[in-house]
C-alpha cells in the first residue's frame, strides 16, 4: 500500500544511504591518499638517507651500510629490498633478502623519487622508491667524473592494505548502522506523528447519519492537520443542516399527506357508520373529492420540485401567448373568486408573445393565481397586469388581504412555510406553491419577487424575457 | 359526555365532530389554538382531542397551559407527527393519549371512551348500579337480564349519571354533558328525559334507581 509511512521510510533510507556512501567514499579516498603519501614519504626518506651513505671509492661504490647494521634487509617474512646500479651496468649490489632476484629499475631525483607499486619477489604486495644520483667521492677529488648511481628501495605495503581494509569495513558498518538507526528513528517518529491522523480517523468513523451533531476534536492536533479538521467540521456543519432540512421537509410532507388522508378516512368512516340518506353520502363524496384534488395538486407540486432538485426537468421552447395562457389558468378559479366576492382587474399589454416552456409557465401562473384567490380577503381585490419593455415582460399579480409581516417575506419561498392565517387552510395550501414557482421560474430564466406595499397588498412580480421575434 | 375538539383541518374537524356526536358525545369544535385554549380553560370537558400543529397557539402549548393551571381533564393528542420524540414530548407535557393521523375512527372513539372512564375512575367498560348494567362500549343497557332499548339522548343521560353513581349531579351539569341538551329549546329538557329514562329502567316491580334531590339534582344509586 502506498502509505505516507512507507514513502517516508523508503525516502529516508535511500537518502541516508546515498549521503553516507558518498561521504564514506570521499573519506576513504582522503584517508588512503594520506596513508600513501605518508608511506611514500617514509620510503623516500629512508632511500635518501641510505643514498647519502654511499661513497665512491675509486671506481667502486662503497655501501656504508651492511646487513649487520640493517637487519630488515636480511631474508625474512617482513624483509625489505634494495638494489643498486652503477651507470647503465648490470645490478651492482642488492640486499641479501633479494637473493639474486631483481627489482625494476625506477629512477627519480633525490627530491622527487620515482615510485611504483609492485609484487615483491616473495609475492607480497609492496612499493618501491627509486632515485638516481651522483654519489660523493671519498677524499677531495670531487672534480673527477662520477658515475650515476640508481638506487631502489622496496618495502611491503601490508600495513597500509590492512589499515585500508579495516577502514572500509568500519565505514561500511557505520553506514549500514546509520541507515538502520535513521529508518528506525523515523519509523518511530512517523508512528507518533501519525497518531493524530489515526485518532481523527477513529473519530470520523464514529460519526453516523443518525447523529451529525458531533464535531472533531481540534485540540492537540498538529498544525498541519488543523485546517483539515476545521474543513471537516465545516463539512459536518453543512451536512447536519442539510440533513435537518431534509428531515424537516419529509416531516412536513408526512404531515401534509397524513392530515388530508385522516380527513378522507374520517369522513368515509363516519358516513358509513350507519345508514344515511343519499344526499349525505353525496356530500361526503364531494368532500373527499375536494380533498383528493388538493392532494393531487400537492403531489404534482412535490414531484415537480423533486424533479427540479434532481435536475430532471427539461425545457421546451415554444411560442406562448401570455394573455391567452393567463385567461386559461384563470378559468377554473373564476367560480371561487366570485364566491369570495373578489373584484378582479386585468391590465394586459397585448399582444405579448414569449418564447418559453408553456407547461412550466402554466404551472407557475396557476399557482400564483390560485394563491391570489386563496389568500385574498372576502370581498377584496385581485389585480393582474403585464407590461413588456426592453425585451422583458413583467407580470404583476397582487391581492388584498395580506397579513404578512416584512419578516415573513423572507420565508414565503420556503417549502411548507405558511403565514399564520394561511395555516387555517391545512391541506388546501400546503406552502409548496411559491417554492415551486421560484424553482421553475429560475429554470425558465426569469425572476420572481414578493413585496407588500401597501402592507395589506401581497404583490408577486414575475419577470421573463420576451420572444426575440416579437421585437 | 362533553368533548372539546381542536383541529384546524376543516374536513377532519367536521367529520370527527359528527362522528362523536353520533356516538353520544356533546362536542365543541374549534379551528385554532387561541379559541381552543379559551374553550378548554373555561369549559368543563370530559376529554379534549387536540391537534399539535395549530394556527395561533400550538397544541403542546395549550396542553402545557392547561396542566399548569391545574386542569386534570384527559387530553388525547391527535396529530400527523409520528416520531418517538414527538410522542414522548406530547406525553411528557401531560397528554393522556396519543393518536397518529390517519386513524380509524373506531379507535378514536374507543380511546375517547377509555379517557372518559379514567376521568371517573371507572376501569370496567361495563358500569353497574345495583342490577343495572351499562355496557359503555356497545351502548347496551340491561336490568336484571332484561335488555332495555334507549334512544341516544336517554343513553347519554344514563351514562352521565352512571359514571357518577352515588353522587348528586345537578341539572346544569347534565345539561352541559349530554350531547345536545344545550342545543334544545325546551328549558325543562333534563326533567323530561329523566322522566323517559325512569319509565324504561324502572319497570313494574323494580326498585327506584334515579332519585330526585329537590333543588340539587339527581342521583343514580340502588
Amino acid at each position: 500500500m502506498r502509505t505516507l509511512r512507507s514513502r517516508l521510510l523508503l525516502g529516508t533510507a535511500i537518502g541516508t544511504a546515498t549521503v553516507l556512501l558518498v561521504a564514506g567514499i570521499a573519506l576513504f579516498a582522503l584517508f588512503r591518499s594520506a596513508l600513501w603519501q605518508e608511506f611514500d614519504e617514509s620510503l623516500a626518506t629512508k632511500a635518501r638517507s641510505l643514498a647519502a651513505m654511499m661513497e665512491l671509492d675509486g671506481d667502486a661504490l662503497d655501501l656504508e651500510f651492511d646487513e649487520a647494521n640493517l637487519p630488515e634487509f636480511r631474508p625474512s617474512a617482513t624483509a625489505e629490498y634494495f638494489e643498486v646500479w652503477l651507470n647503465d651496468a648490470e645490478a651492482y649490489a642488492c640486499s641479501p633478502s633479494l637473493a639474486g632476484g631483481d627489482l625494476p629499475r625506477i629512477t627519480g631525483s633525490i627530491e622527487a623519487p620515482g615510485f611504483q607499486t609492485l609484487s615483491l619477489p616473495d609475492g607480497r604486495r609492496g612499493r618501491l622508491a627509486g632515485i638516481s644520483f651522483m654519489p660523493r667521492r671519498e677524499g677531495r677529488d670531487t672534480e673527477a667524473a662520477r658515475p650515476t648511481v640508481t638506487f631502489v628501495l622496496a618495502r611491503e605495503t601490508a600495513s597500509i592494505d590492512h589499515t585500508l581494509a579495516q577502514l572500509r569495513w568500519i565505514l561500511a558498518g557505520v553506514g549500514v548502522a546509520a541507515v538502520l538507526v535513521s529508518v528506525g528513528v523515523l519509523a518511530w517518529l512517523v508512528q507518533r506523528g501519525l497518531h493524530p491522523v489515526r485518532r481523527l480517523a477513529g473519530e470520523i468513523s464514529e460519526i453516523g447519519v443518525a447523529d451529525l451533531s458531533a464535531r472533531l476534536n481540534g485540540t492537540d492536533v498538529p498544525g498541519e492537520l488543523s485546517p483539515v479538521v476545521d474543513r471537516l467540521n465545516d463539512l459536518l456543519q453543512r451536512l447536519e443542516s442539510a440533513f435537518q432540512r431534509e428531515r424537516r421537509f419529509s416531516a412536513d410532507v408526512a404531515h401534509e399527506l397524513r392530515t388530508p388522508l385522516a380527513g378522507v378516512r374520517s369522513i368515509l368512516e363516519v358516513a358509513l357508520s350507519k345508514p344515511r340518506e343519499g344526499a349525505t353520502y353525496q356530500q361526503a363524496m364531494a368532500e373527499c373529492l375536494t380533498i383528493n384534488r388538493h392532494m393531487h395538486q400537492m403531489m404534482e407540486n412535490l414531484l415537480h420540485l423533486a424533479r427540479a432538485d434532481a435536475d430532471q426537468l427539461t425545457l421546451a421552447s415554444e411560442t406562448v401567448d401570455l394573455p391567452a395562457l393567463l385567461r386559461e389558468c384563470w378559468t377554473p378559479l373564476e367560480q371561487r373568486a366570485s364566491e369570495k366576492g373578489l373584484t378582479v382587474s386585468w391590465r394586459l399589454q397585448e399582444p405579448c408573445t414569449l418564447r418559453s416552456d408553456v407547461d412550466k409557465l402554466r404551472l407557475v401562473l396557476q399557482n400564483l393565481l390560485d394563491n391570489a384567490v386563496a389568500y385574498a380577503n372576502r370581498g377584496g381585490q385581485i389585480a393582474i397586469e403585464s407590461v413588456s419593455a426592453n425585451g422583458e415582460t413583467t407580470l404583476t399579480i397582487s391581492n388584498t388581504g395580506s397579513t404578512l409581516s416584512p419578516a415573513d417575506l423572507n420565508h414565503v419561498f420556503d417549502r411548507f412555510w405558511r403565514g399564520d392565517a394561511a395555516r387555517k387552510a391545512t391541506g388546501q395550501h400546503c406552502g409548496l406553491g411559491l417554492a415551486l414557482c421560484r424553482t421553475v421560474t429560475t429554470l425558465l430564466g426569469g425572476s420572481i419577487r414578493i413585496s407588500t406595499a401597501p402592507p395589506d397588498r401581497f404583490i408577486v412580480t414575475f419577470c421573463v424575457q420576451c420572444a426575440a421575434a416579437e421585437g | 359526555m362533553r368533548i372539546l375538539l381542536v383541529e384546524d383541518y376543516a374536513p377532519l374537524r367536521t367529520s370527527v365532530s359528527q362522528g362523536l356526536q353520533e356516538a353520544g358525545f356533546a362536542v365543541d369544535a374549534s379551528a385554532d389554538g387561541e379559541e381552543g385554549l379559551w374553550y378548554a380553560e373555561g369549559g368543563d370537558y370530559d376529554a379534549i382531542i387536540l391537534d399539535i400543529m395549530l394556527p395561533a397557539v400550538d397544541g403542546l402549548t395549550i396542553l402545557g397551559r392547561l396542566r399548569r393551571a391545574g386542569k386534570t381533564v384527559p387530553v388525547l393528542l391527535l396529530t400527523a407527527k409520528d416520531t418517538v420524540d414527538d410522542r414522548v414530548a406530547g406525553l411528557d407535557r401531560g397528554a393522556d393519549d396519543y393518536l397518529v393521523k390517519p386513524f380509524a375512527f373506531e379507535e378514536l372513539l374507543a380511546r375517547v371512551r377509555a379517557l372518559v372512564r379514567r376521568k371517573y375512575d371507572a376501569k370496567d367498560p361495563v358500569l353497574r348500579v345495583g342490577d343495572l348494567e351499562i355496557d359503555t362500549a356497545k351502548h347496551a343497557v340491561q336490568r336484571g337480564g332484561r335488555p332495555i332499548d334507549l334512544t341516544a339522548r336517554e343513553y347519554a343521560l344514563l351514562e352521565c349519571l352512571a359514571l357518577r353513581s352515588g353522587e348528586v349531579v345537578s341539572r346544569t351539569d347534565i345539561w352541559e354533558h349530554v350531547y345536545d341538551f344545550h342545543a334544545s329549546a325546551e328549558s325543562n329538557v333534563v326533567d323530561v328525559y329523566i322522566g323517559y329514562l325512569r319509565k324504561k329502567i324502572e319497570g313494574p316491580g323494580e326498585s327506584r334507581l334515579i332519585h330526585t334531590r329537590r333543588g340539587e339534582g339527581y342521583v343514580l344509586r340502588p
